[in-house]
């Protein structure tokens, strides 16, 4: 008796196992017929989960937010000795693939930077005009910290805290020198760097073929500053359409923008004044102005909001960017469209107090934009960001070219105003309120 | 009702939902084949009205590569330091890197580039050709390889080109140079991977019917002449960025009877192997 109930038992528990078994296999072949013949074709995800292969669920690359700055050259050349010259600018897929090609090179020179040492104009020409090397122009002056963290790795202790806009790769004597002009000083600086890149920027640079890019001061365009660039041929600049991103913004986007400003969006503290939304935490205040403006300021030093930099330690250059750059790229870059965001400079006001200016660029050409040419503007003060303002604006691609006069054109119109030596630019003026926006030859005098 | 009886009926359905199931799968597995096979038999013939022959048998399997993300990993140096020159020093934390040993020195760059030169009859081939003997001796340092050629310069020179396998897949950019003098190894010169590719979410490969298609176009609109398939092979191919790391893509190179052709994996881009 006690055997046929012990029979029985196990007969249910193998039904049990059975209907449990069965069941998962009816969801399983139900997923591969309904899920898996729309995998197939547009994905493999759920494939992914069935063959027990290990898929990412990441964005691809790119899409991932920058939370570290990775300054990008908007116009760059290649020196193939004395066989002439490669040189692209006003088109960023160009200039991004030479720069993707060669950022491993100037990121393993700033890693392996000797102390600078300085040198004449003169011999920065010599190398820039006839040794093989690449040039590297950032349009604004980033921090030679900035650029050594961020290319290769870490910070090169050797290197000064200093601006830089213009830096040369050059392979000279048997060896790969790395120069650069400091922007504030207008002096020029050269590097040694490791044995170990010796041959590779003649190798680089040997793969790119001469377009006859010159710059001014080896032709004669003397009423150029000296480092233009000059191309044979002619720019073809886009036109884009502007917007003012804040006016079309949904709730939900309103929330978005003030949760990445560290703000709640729930906030009880915000009301509507005039011409704009006020949010009141204190001791921070942020105002959402419907022309498209973004302002925010604290009024106590206790609680820093945003801290720049280890506490108790003075602030440098890569600590302020280090901090703006994410606020900038997490708002203004979210809704800049076809722009780009460039870091225009980090000034030293006073001992503790910094300013760093972001702005817009599109492709390769900055936009002078309102009356401060700024698309974004942080003061810091004692180790924390103690006002900004943004300049939210959106462009978008028309699909129709600017016209514009060729370069020497340009630069002959540009004599006739009686601003030599000035840097001839294509740049995109936009007022704050335009709809349209072309390109157009700009004259900027540099200090 | 007795509750076995109702396990015995739920069993039942079980089955009989599993049965239809089995049979709706295995039916939509086959239509996908045909499909598939329809597809590649199609550009096969639609290559052929071009006039470039292909033969069916020469097509490929399905290749099931993604793109990869590779981040340098100075340990993979140090080991491959360590294998080639013993026991080394090393000099260098950011950037490009420098081990000395007993043998020679080694030079690691963040793109993937490295070089060894070695000042000794350490490494010597013996009774071994040099391809054998610098193919294991790569293999032995992390850097899995085939011999692509073998060139004698003159009775002492020879240089043996290499390429990266990766799990067994050859990257089709990632090449190094091995010289050798009276048979001794006197420098390694090329690239490798600098570290352990891992998944990352990206464009869908391109099946084979797709790339043949792609491959078509693209050879016409470049103004390509060719009016033979000879080999088709999937692999990858290391492309660099500025944030230093690197992307390990999908590529097929299509070998043809005049040049050979490399096809994006994943955007069907063709071009033509240097």
């Amino acid at each position: 008796m006690e055997r046929r109930k012990k029979r029985r038992r196990l007969i249910e528990i193998v039904k049990d196992v059975l209907i449990v078994l069965l069941a998962l296999s009816a969801v399983y072949l139900t997923l591969r017929t309904q899920i898996g013949s729309l995998t197939s074709r547009n994905g493999r995800w759920f494939s992914g989960l069935f063959d027990g292969k290990t898929v990412s669920l990441l964005p691809a690359a790119g899409g991932e937010e920058a939370e570290h700055m990775q300054p990008r050259p908007v116009r760059m050349s290649v020196q193939l000795g004395s066989g002439g010259r490669y040189g692209v600018q006003y088109d960023q897929t160009a200039v991004d693939a030479l720069f993707d090609a060669t950022a491993s090179l100037l990121g393993d020179a700033l890693g392996s930077a000797q102390a600078p040492v300085q040198v004449t104009e003169a011999a920065w020409r010599n190398a820039l005009s006839n040794a093989w090397g690449i040039y590297f122009d950032f349009q604004g002056a980033v921090p030679l910290t900035v650029l050594s963290a961020s290319l290769s790795g870490a910070v090169n202790q050797v290197l000064p805290e200093v601006g830089v806009r213009r830096l040369l790769l050059a392979e000279e004597e048997g060896a790969v020198r790395l120069y650069y002009s400091n922007e504030s000083t207008g002096l020029y600086y050269v590097c040694g760097t490791a044995e170990a890149l010796r041959g590779h920027v003649q190798t680089t640079a040997a793969a790119y073929s001469p377009n006859g890019t010159v710059f001014a001061y080896e032709t004669s365009y003397s009423e150029l500053a000296s480092y233009v660039m000059v191309a044979a041929t002619q720019a073809s600049p886009k036109m884009y359409h502007t917007a003012n991103p804040v006016a079309q913004m949904s709730e939900s986007d309103r929330e978005e923008m003030m949760e990445a400003l560290g703000f709640h969006p729930q906030s009880n503290n915000s009301y509507r004044s005039g011409d704009r939304l006020i949010v009141n935490e204190w001791p921070d205040r942020l105002s959402i102005l419907d022309d498209g403006h973004v302002r925010y300021e604290t009024s106590a030093s206790s609680e820093a909001k945003y801290p720049v930099g280890v506490p108790g330690e003075t602030a440098d250059a890569a600590a302020v960017v280090q901090a703006t750059w994410p606020l900038a790229e997490r708002t203004l870059g979210q809704h800049c469209g076809a722009a780009r965001l460039y870091l225009i400079g980090v000034e030293q006001m006073s001992e503790d107090e910094w300013a760093a200016d972001y702005g817009y660029c599109l492709n390769g050409a900055g936009v002078e934009l309102g009356a401060d040419g700024y698309a974004a503007r942080f003061i810091i003060q004692d180790g924390q960001i103690t006002e900004f303002e943004l300049f939210f604006r959106s462009y978008t691609d028309t699909g129709e070219q600017s016209i514009v006069l060729p370069e020497a054109q340009a630069a002959a119109a540009m004599s006739a105003q009686q601003v030599q030596g000035s840097e001839l630019l294509l740049a995109y003026e936009d007022s704050g309120t335009a709809e349209l926006l072309r390109a157009e030859w700009i004259a900027i005098q540099n200090p | 009702m007795e509750w076995s009886k109702i396990k015995n009926i739920v069993l039942l359905m079980l089955l009989a939902v599993n049965l239809f199931l089995l049979v709706l799968v295995a039916d939509q597995e086959r239509k996908s084949a045909a499909y598939l096979e329809e597809a590649r038999t199609g550009a096969v013939e639609i290559l052929e009205k071009a006039n470039i022959h292909m033969d069916l048998e020469n097509l490929p399997p399905e290749s099931d590569f993604h793109t990869m993300a590779v981040e340098r990993d100075r340990t993979m140096e140090d080991a491959m330091a360590k294998a080639l020159l013993g026991e080394t020093g090393k000099s260098g934390d950011l950037g490009p890197v420098t081990y000395t040993g007993a043998q020679g020195e080694g030079q690691f760059l963040s793109d993937g580039k490295f070089s060894f030169t070695f000042s000794g009859d350490g490494l010597t081939a013996g009774k071994e050709s040099p391809a054998e003997h610098g193919q294991k001796l790569l293999e032995k340092a992390g850097y899995t390889c085939q011999v692509l050629e073998t060139r004698e310069q003159d009775n002492r020179t020879a240089v043996v080109t290499v390429q990266q396998l990766w799990e067994g897949t050859p990257v089709f950019n990632s090449t190094a140079d091995l010289t050798y003098e009276n048979g001794s190894l006197r420098s390694i010169r090329g690239q490798r991977l600098m570290g352990a590719p891992e998944p990352e979410a990206g464009a869908e490969p391109l099946d084979v019917a797709t790339i043949l298609l792609r491959f078509l176009s693209g050879v016409q609109d470049g103004g390509y002449v060719c009016s033979e398939i000879v080999d088709m092979t999937a692999g990858y191919e290391v492309t660099l960025s500025s944030t230093g790391s690197a992307n390990l893509e999908p590529v097929w190179l299509i070998t043809t009877n005049t040049v050979p052709f490399y096809v994006d994996g994943t955007d069907g881009t063709v071009r033509q192997a240097e």
